[in-house]
């Protein structure tokens, strides 16, 4: 017989070759080369996530319980994918123009960005979710258990509850792992998509290999097992209507709600084209692994004692007829099924619980007060969603413990499609219907979450276990008609017909009446629009009007948000489309909007609105918002967005032009003002070279006053030089003569250079060196580098203007290259000075003590571009901040 | 409509007889719902063939 222990090391074999799989395409992805990824054939096979262990263990069971009632389960989301124009597609097109993070983020945003929605749509996801988590580690375990039966060791409960506390550890690791990495724009994971799509493969390959085995190894035929299906005791279609149509309706609807769907048919989805090959090719991996179901059912209980267990047969019948290889093989195609569903379940969990609800306590339990640091957010999130991770699976295990384990597969894949469904009436109605309001969506949730967790998931615990046997069958306190399962005195129909029914009608009422009776707040209206209409105003419409923050205040948030990176690069790409150089964009309604939308790919589209709501303060919403939701005007848009688009570019270049001016004005400006500066910072020490001299010359004189006097037209001439010096080095650096000196050296060394040569004492200024990744070797003119470096630190020392003068140093990696940033603790340069200081003759301050003649820094700006690098003022740090990027080791080639 | 229509060919199994000598057979029925089945996603492969060139275009008979 079969070893117990090969079966071990071909699934921890399995494991890793998944671990292998997604790292790479993680590699891949990060590299840019991401074209496969994002293939229609991997969205489809990312989508089969729907077929879990229920679907590979549990509808053979199903079929021998119940005949063809299994099919029902993949009828419904065959009959969605095909009406994918209705539906789907406007789904993923919301998903994409407001950037949707996971189906509480729908309705949230929906409903006017409202933070209450996206908790209790989590909390019921939440909820909705833990009984199939638990389903998926059961028949993990019970795969295991027959394996170790057929070993010849019989296995105790406590081996199964090990086996599924250390599976439920290994699931929470791979997604920790891969499912929190990033939580980049969108919420991509290429690494679980492709893992998810290897397991599609495999569990499909798994059971149609089991399939054929059977019609062709066992029946000897298609005909024959036909034949044997017709002598079976399946042998007749005796289906009750009522469970049919009620079935085909929840998988459907289940299809679009369960919050891991939604994950990978609108979050995941890479290209809306997709669609047009997964609505075809999904019905047809449906159909493909439901094909073999039926005789596998019927010859299972032909062959197999009747004790067996028929969730089990797929991996029985190959056992029982020798067959070890082809039972590996199909344990593999259920380890896959169950993996692929926690994994995607539990990431599409985390988000929404980070985002919805430990983000939104966080910021309003004060979080947002204490120490503004970059990228602070960011960390809370990543943290929260790895705990949320560890406590769904945690969740999942404890009522895998609860429910005993002994339930039918079946009965608890549908105890939980139920809840999930609940979702539906205000999804559908969101994004169907105008009317619905807020007041209207909360109400039917917390509704339907109240009678199905009443008639279907409390019951589905068990007996005794939440709900005694006296209230299931005499009602609570002895009220009747309240009983769990025949309320309101109806008795006689199918517990789960009976759930679902009350539940979707009392859901689906009050969301109705709360809809019809309440007042939608204007950004419900606005969203409203932009969501029943996505395809008529595609283009966003304004929620953001009067610009009223501050670039750098706006900066400093996201940089909480995204790390400072991802958010500088967001600033400077803005920027760029305004054709502006440097990090601040003008805060244009345009710009707010894109930047909320970015920032809600990673926080999702309450708290981004929140935070930024924070920042710009007043009203968001204008009248002319509003009448542009009313459909008279609907057009009058359309045609003013078509004008705005012609005059958005005329715009971008008049600012390019005005700019320009301006900065030419400015600097026509300085110059006068340095010209007569210069010649006043050569006159003050001619004048007294020429009047001591003359001293000198004409008067009788005493040999110290004589000396005193030589002194001083020594010191003058030296002052003289420097100047002359300064801008004759400027010149040279302009006219592009200048020659430079390749040395090697490193990066740290010549820092350490820098510090010494400037001559800054301690007490003058403090400087902090952040050491992590100062080891970068050189290759460049390391004197001119040395010249930016100690010019920065004597500037910082001479202008930085507190009691405790710091200067922080860092070197960090960004894209490919090196940045070293020099931050002090001063009160940094005004905005209105940022984008002149690198111009010739500019002093920020007026004092002249400082001695400079405001050629420093342009003389640095030279010298870097000479190298091939670049120097730029930093914005949002908290005091005068400089990048200077070294340059490239492909520039250094070149030269 | 392929929905509709989907759905109309799946639930006319209810209105076979159950009971009695010409109760329909599982065998059957299999034939028959995998039947429709291809028949479906043949259509659907069809149609989003079809309108794959100018979605915008067919936007407008969207609803039909």
């Amino acid at each position: 017989m079969l070893s117990f222990n090969l079966l071990v090391v071909v699934a921890l074999a399995y494991v890793l070759l998944l671990f292998l799989v997604a790292f790479m395409a993680e590699r891949r992805a990060a590299e840019g080369e991401d074209g496969w990824l994002r293939s229609p054939m991997i969205y489809t096979l990312s989508i089969s996530i729907y077929c879990t262990a229920w679907t590979f263990y549990g509808a053979v069971g199903y079929a021998a319980r119940s005949g063809f009632e299994f099919v029902t389960i993949y009828l419904g989301p065959t009959l969605v994918m095909v009406g994918w124009w209705w539906i789907l597609r406007r789904l993923v097109r919301i998903g994409k123009t407001q950037r949707i993070t996971s189906i509480a983020d729908l309705i949230s945003s929906r409903f006017g960005k409202s933070t209450q929605l996206g908790m209790i749509v989590t909390i019921m996801a939440v909820i909705a979710t833990t009984p199939y988590i638990a389903l998926q580690l059961q028949s993990v375990t019970l795969s295991f258990a027959v394996f170790a039966d057929s070993d010849g060791s019989s296995w105790s409960l406590g081996d199964l509850n090990a086996t599924a506390i250390w599976v439920a550890i290994g699931l929470a690791v791979f997604t920790i792992v891969f499912g929190t990495r990033n939580l980049d724009a969108n919420e991509r994971h290429h690494g679980i998509v492709i893992a998810v799509a290897v397991e599609a493969v495999v569990k499909l390959v798994a059971l149609l290999a089991v399939g054929i085995f059977v019609v062709w190894g066992l029946a000897g035929g298609p005909s024959e097992m036909l034949a044997q299906i017709e002598a079976s005791e399946l042998s007749t279609w005796n289906q009750d209507g009522g469970r049919w149509i009620t079935l085909i309706f929840l998988s459907a609807a289940a299809f679009l709600c369960l919050p891991r769907m939604f994950q990978v048919l609108v979050v995941e989805n890479a290209d809306e084209r997709h669609l047009h090959v997964a609505s075809w090719a999904f019905p047809l991996y449906l159909m493909a692994m439901s094909l073999f179901v039926l005789p596998i059912a019927v010859v299972g209980l032909d062959l197999l004692p009747e004790s067996a267990n028929p969730d089990l047969f797929v991996l029985t019948l190959p056992l029982s007829q020798g067959q070890n290889g082809l039972a590996i093989f199909s344990f593999l195609g259920g380890f896959s099924s169950a993996t692929s569903m926690v994994i995607v379940s539990t990431i599409a969990l985390a988000t929404m619980v980070s985002n919805h609800i430990v983000v939104p306590i966080w910021l309003s339990s004060g979080g947002n007060e204490g120490a503004m640091q970059s990228g602070d957010v960011r960390r809370v999130i990543v943290i929260s969603r790895r705990l949320s991770i560890a406590g769904i699976l945690a969740l999942g295990y404890l009522y895998y413990r609860l429910s005993g384990g002994g339930t039918a597969l079946a009965a608890i894949g549908l105890v939980s499609f139920s809840g999930a469904v609940q979702v539906l009436p205000v999804m559908l109605g969101g994004i169907f219907w105008r009317g619905a309001t807020r007041v209207g969506a909360a109400l039917g949730l917390v509704t339907g979450l109240i009678v199905w967790g009443w008639t279907l998931f409390l019951p589905s615990i068990g007996e005794n276990a939440v709900l005694s046997a006296a209230v299931l069958l005499e009602g609570p306190w002895g009220i009747a008609w309240l009983r769990p399962q025949a309320l309101f005195g109806i008795e006689g129909l199918d517990p789960l017909i009976h759930g679902i029914f009350w539940s979707m009608l009392f859901n689906s009422a009050m969301f109705f009446l709360g809809s019809v009776m309440s007042f939608p707040l204007p950004l419900e209206r606005l969203q409203g629009a932009q969501f029943v209409d996505v395809f008529a105003h595609s283009a966003q419409s304004r929620t953001w009007t009067r610009g009223t923050a501050d670039a750098e205040d706006l900066l400093i948030m996201s940089q909480r948000i995204l790390g400072s990176t991802q958010a500088q690069s967001v600033f400077q790409a803005a920027a760029m489309d305004q054709g502006k150089e440097g990090y601040l964009p003008d805060v244009t309604p345009d710009f707010v909007e894109r930047l909320e939308r970015e920032l809600s790919g990673s926080v999702g589209a309450a708290t981004a609105h929140a935070m930024i709501g924070q920042l710009t303060q007043g009203s968001n919403v204008s009248v002319e918002d509003l009448i542009a939701v009313a459909d008279e005007a609907a057009q009058i848009l359309e045609y003013s967005n078509q004008l705005e688009a012609k005059s958005a570019e005329q715009e971008r270049t008049a600012r390019a032009l005005r700019e320009a001016n301006a900065k030419l004005t400015e600097v026509s400006e300085q110059k006068d003002a340095f010209l007569s500066q210069i010649s006043h910072e050569l006159r003050t020490p001619m004048t007294s070279i020429r009047s001591f001299s003359e001293i000198l010359r004409e008067t009788e004189i005493g040999p110290k006053d004589r000396s005193k006097y030589a002194g001083i037209i020594h010191n003058e001439a030296i002052r003289l030089t420097r100047l002359l010096d300064d801008l004759l080095d400027l010149s040279v650096l302009e006219n592009g003569q200048v020659e430079l000196h390749q040395q090697s050296g490193s990066l740290s060394e010549l820092i350490e250079r820098a510090i010494d040569a400037s001559g800054v004492s301690k007490k003058e200024l403090r400087i902090i060196r952040v050491n992590a990744e100062e080891d970068v070797p050189l290759h460049t003119d390391l004197d001119r580098l040395a010249q930016v470096f100690i010019n920065l630190i004597t500037n910082a020392a001479k202008y930085c203007d507190v009691e405790e003068p710091e200067l922080r140093i860092s070197v960090q990696a960004i894209g490919g290259g090196h940045v070293v940033d020099f931050v002090d603790n001063g009160a940094g340069i005004p905005r209105s000075k940022q984008a002149m200081i690198f111009e010739k003759f500019t002093r920020v301050s007026d004092q002249s003590t400082a001695g400079g003649a405001g050629l420093g820094l342009a003389i640095c700006r030279e010298v870097m571009s000479r190298l091939g690098g670049g120097i730029t003022y930093l914005p949002g740090q908290g005091g005068a901040a400089f990048r200077v990027t070294l340059p490239a080791p492909q520039a250094l080639a070149a030269q | 409509m392929l929905p509709i229509l989907g759905g109309i060919l799946w639930t006319i199994p209810l209105m076979w007889r159950q009971q009695g000598e010409e109760a329909v057979s599982n065998a059957t029925a299999l034939l028959y719902i995998f039947g429709v089945w291809v028949f479906v996603i043949f259509c659907t492969a069809l149609v989003s063939r079809l309108i794959e060139p100018g979605s915008d275009l067919i936007e407008k008979e969207g609803g039909s």
